[in-house]
């Protein structure tokens, strides 16, 4: 309760400063519309997934799920990874798992076997595709789907792990014909690991129960990631092999296989969020691997995003309204950035106190929400983080914009 | 496709869009009775940022660079102050935070500041300089005056600090009419000055505050001049100080002497307003819109009248001019109540700063000059003085060029001997110049006569003419002019032409100008110029 209440306080100083600031819209455009649509975006995000309809658990409909997993060098963790695919509350003849190997260096494959002898009773089929060379995730994937036999594909990463309750809820959406993905649930596993891995907590927490909340309101979750996510394997069939060889500014796309999967389903069907899905992946712990990692996420979302804008606007006025607004947020917050804390102090003499506050403000909302939910006592620093790595990473969107072309992983 | 719109959901969210509704309107509510208290609250905020910006942004760096270099500017500054009073005291008006384009910016004020600190420049109060115009006291060598016009809040935060720093004082005109309306607390809104702002300002002892009028820099809708009853013509935008009003309830204009009692009780309103809030004495006016009566569209006498109603309530009242437009410093003399100021513009540099205040710093006579610096000011066409004389040419679209000697202004009867290298065209000299468009004498000596003129603005009155036969062009020649009484006199290879010039200012500075009836021909450069008193 006494959280609730900071949450709506901060909302209430928020409109406050934006009222008493609101003269500034008049002396600039750009820079007014920004601070307003900003405030108003994210509040929407808010009030959207407190709107979210959950669709109840159908018990009667089962259909046939294929766990794919395709996996580099995940020694480590794949084995708990494809064990917890036998303890999931459905039932074992209705379940295939697909690991593929892709050119490992380590014991990932001797993993896989190990955890294929183990789990093959209490499953209906288990298969482990070894690759000796590298191809790349995306094969990977589609390397799964071809040869699932399943009606539901179910993606997870090699680095994380399903609730039992995973699948009946992953699952559930399918009863509607439109909906061809659904985006599970995903927590950081590590997350008590040190501050960068609690920063990253709260955002996944965030990104999950609030903004793809409200994008499932529309049935237009833009990217049902990697980690966990659901697809009707008819669907995937119709364009599975044109997504494998996707090319963008005539080069052959390597990296944000998930974001541009859920775009081919965005197409035609719909994309859902099931909060109830829970499931839970290992993130970066080191700042140069968390970098590397935002910075293919963000060319990714540039080359989707762009190729989204083309046919979002056909599917629902309201659900197209927010996606543009949220563009124009995106390649704005850099400019507005210099803007404020380098252009006005170094002109104008004009310190980046409400920039910066403002931003603060923001953040600590969503890990005022974040400890509402998840109780986690060290949401703060979490928070302090985030607005710290914020900042420091403003320039990631540009610099992605700029290296568009360039489709190196950067990681590995 | 996914939407939850229960009564559950759609109440608590009416009752959460409810509350915050009425918590965020009730805080304005309080906010707008407490508006003042915020104003403090949030005026000492900005103080202090101001604070801070100016030591980061230039005190900091200053130090900085002060320790790298070694140098120490107190023992230069001390080197300059000297025991010479000032004959005569320049006043700089600003008004608050501009851009790169019109109005300086800080970055540019601070600039200035410095550049005239560390050439010995330093302010006076108020007090001072009306001593000093009265006669009854002194001011050291290099004194001005510093004003900020409007009485705006970013001139406080953007000056105060470096007033602080420099030791310096400055003058604010203050609109009373913006800064407290109806002598409430609360400005017009927070570009100007609230009293509180004014009351800490007057008792840190950085500033004095005088009058920029009430409500006299609004502007208004006034009749033209043949408007009636039956036929009004309301032209908008015009200013309070040089119209005529309308009087819509007796259906006529104002006549002159309610013109006069309108003016007075604004002036005197603001004066009121002023010493009776902060228990000071308000003796100068800086003129709104820097209008004097010249911009009425209905009342031609309108300047004659402010020029006598003004300094029945005002001792001094202040406007613009620039470097060029005759002397602009202001000579200490207990009759002189107008008092001339300059803007310095975002696009002087310090150096150009320092140029125009050194040239127009009082000269004395005898003087003679074979170099000519930058106290020579151009007011048309181009003008190039130099170490080997001052080069007077017709640019591609005007008919000739005109320079003024800064800081000559004061001379009454005097010589003037000239050589020149006469290239083409008319050549003239000038004396008693005050102003551009005042009176002033011109000897003017063509290619076949000697005219002794008089010009008025855009008038010329030829007062004698006489043939005479100067060298074939180009030639070195040599003129010379004199004044003295209400008498003028012109001379040149034998030809002396004489007259009477009065009606023109007894004192009044040198120039040249050189001319042709048609564009980019005339030139001449001026190698000598000897004047002494007669």
């Amino acid at each position: 309760m006494g959280f609730w209440l900071v949450f709506f306080g901060l909302i209430y100083v928020v409109i406050l400063i934006k009222i008493a600031t609101g003269n500034y819209i008049n002396r600039n455009v750009f820079f007014g519309t920004y601070s307003i649509l900003i405030v108003l975006y994210i509040f929407s995000r808010f009030l959207l997934s407190y709107l979210h309809r959950s669709v109840p658990l159908a018990n009667d409909y089962e259909p046939t799920v294929a766990f794919v997993v395709p996996a580099k060098n995940e020694g480590e963790n794949i084995y708990e990874t494809l064990r917890r695919f036998s303890e999931v509350d459905y039932p074992g003849e209705k379940i295939e798992v697909i690991a593929i190997n892709d050119g490992s260096t380590d014991t990932t494959l001797a993993e896989m076997r190990r955890a294929a002898r183990d789990i093959a009773p209490r499953v209906a089929r288990v298969e482990v595709v070894d690759w000796k060379q590298n191809r790349g995730k995306r094969h990977g994937m589609h390397e799964g789907v071809r040869r699932s036999r399943s009606e539901i594909v179910i993606f997870i990463d090699s680095d994380s792990f399903i609730e039992p309750s995973c699948v009946r809820h992953l699952v559930k959406y399918f009863t509607i014909p439109e909906i061809g993905a659904v985006s599970g649930h995903t927590d950081v596993y590590n997350h008590d690991e040190n501050v960068l891995t609690r920063m990253q907590a709260l955002r996944y927490y965030i990104a999950f129960k609030v903004y793809k909340a409200a994008e499932s309101i529309f049935g237009i979750v833009t990217c049902c990631p990697g980690c966990c996510s659901a697809y009707r394997k008819s669907y995937l069939d119709e364009f599975i092999d044109e997504w494998l060889h996707q090319t963008f500014l005539g080069k052959e796309c390597t990296f944000g296989d998930d974001r541009s999967l859920t775009n081919y389903v965005l197409r035609n069907y719909r994309a859902a969020y099931s909060s109830e899905a829970k499931a839970y992946t290992v993130v970066p712990n080191n700042f140069k691997t968390y970098r590397k990692q935002q910075q293919r996420w963000k060319k990714s979302w540039v080359r989707e995003t762009f190729i989204a804008a083309s046919f979002i606007w056909k599917k629902d006025t309201v659900a197209a309204l927010f996606f543009y607004s949220y563009i124009f947020l995106a390649f704005a917050a850099p400019i507005v950035f210099v803007h404020a804390v380098m252009w006005e102090p170094i002109f104008y003499g004009i310190l980046p106190i409400i920039y910066l506050s403002g931003l603060f403000l923001m953040l600590l909302l969503h890990g005022v929400y974040y400890r509402i939910y998840t109780q986690d006592r060290n949401w703060f620093p979490a928070v302090v983080s985030y607005w710290f790595y914020t900042v420091i990473l403003m320039w990631q969107l540009p610099w992605a914009v700029v290296t568009i072309a360039d489709n190196h992983w950067g990681t590995r | 496709m996914f939407v939850d719109l229960s009564n559950k959901k759609i109440g608590f969210l009416g009752i959460v869009v409810l509350a915050l509704l009425v918590v965020t309107v009730s805080t304005f509510l309080i906010a707008a009775s407490a508006r003042p208290a915020m104003h403090a609250f949030t005026d000492s905020a900005q103080r202090a940022r101001a604070e801070l910006y100016y030591l980061v942004r230039f005190k900091l760096p200053e130090a900085a660079l002060a320790a790298v270099t070694g140098s120490s500017r107190t023992e230069a500054q001390s080197a300059t102050s000297s025991v010479v009073s000032a004959r005569s005291v320049p006043v700089l008006l600003y008004h608050g935070e501009g851009d790169s384009t019109s109005m300086p910016p800080m970055r540019v004020f601070v600039e200035h500041m410095r550049a005239l600190r560390d050439a010995g420049w330093h302010t006076i109060t108020m007090e001072q300089f009306k001593a000093f115009m009265e006669g009854t006291g002194t001011v050291p060598d290099k004194s001005f005056l510093l004003t900020f016009d409007d009485g705006r809040s970013d001139a406080l935060y953007s000056a105060d600090p470096l007033l602080k720093d420099f030791g310096y004082t400055a003058v604010m005109f203050v609109i009373t009419g913006f800064s407290m309306p109806g002598n409430g607390d609360v400005p017009l809104n927070d570009f100007y000055l609230s009293k509180s702002q004014l009351d800490y300002m007057v008792k840190s002892g950085r500033w004095d505050l005088e009058s920029h009028g009430d409500q006299d820099h609004l502007t208004y809708s006034v009749p033209i001049a043949t408007s009636t009853a039956q036929d009004l013509t309301l032209v908008p935008g015009q200013h309070f100080l040089s119209n005529f009003f309308w009087l819509p309830d007796a259906g006529r204009i104002e006549t002159p002497a309610e013109f006069v009692t309108r003016v007075t009780n604004d002036l005197t309103a603001a004066k009121t307003l002023l010493e009776n809030n902060f228990d000071i004495v308000v003796d100068g006016f800086a003129y709104p819109l820097n209008d004097l009566g010249q911009d009425s569209i209905n009342a031609p006498q309108a300047d004659t009248l402010l020029s006598r109603v003004v300094p029945t309530i005002y001792p001094f009242d202040f406007y613009q001019t620039w470097p060029g437009n005759g002397d602009f410093f202001n000579h200490p003399d207990p009759d002189v109540h107008l008092i001339k100021r300059i803007e310095p513009t975002a696009s002087w540099s310090s150096s150009h700063l320092l140029e125009v205040l050194n040239g127009g710093v009082v000269k004395s006579l005898p003087h003679t000059a074979f170099t000519f610096g930058p106290a020579w000011k151009s007011n048309w066409g181009t003008v190039r003085p130099d170490d080997t004389g001052l080069e007077l040419s017709a640019s591609k679209d005007s008919t000739g060029a005109s320079a003024f000697l800064d800081g000559s202004g004061t001379w009454t009867d005097y010589k003037m001997n000239a050589s020149a290298e006469w290239k083409y065209g008319t050549f003239s000299l000038l004396a008693r110049y005050t102003a551009q468009y005042a009176p002033y004498v011109v000897c003017a000596f063509s290619n076949n006569r000697i005219y002794l003129e008089r010009h008025d603005g855009e008038k010329l009155e030829t007062i004698a003419y006489k043939p005479y036969a100067p060298p074939a062009l180009p030639a070195k020649a040599d003129f010379s002019m004199s004044v003295q009484g209400d008498t003028a006199s012109c001379s040149a290879y034998g030809v002396r032409v004489a007259g009477s010039v009065a009606g023109i200012s007894r004192s009044g500075g040198v120039g040249a100008t050189v001319w042709t009836p048609s564009a980019g021909e005339a030139q001449a450069i001026l190698t000598r110029l000897a004047v002494e008193s007669l």
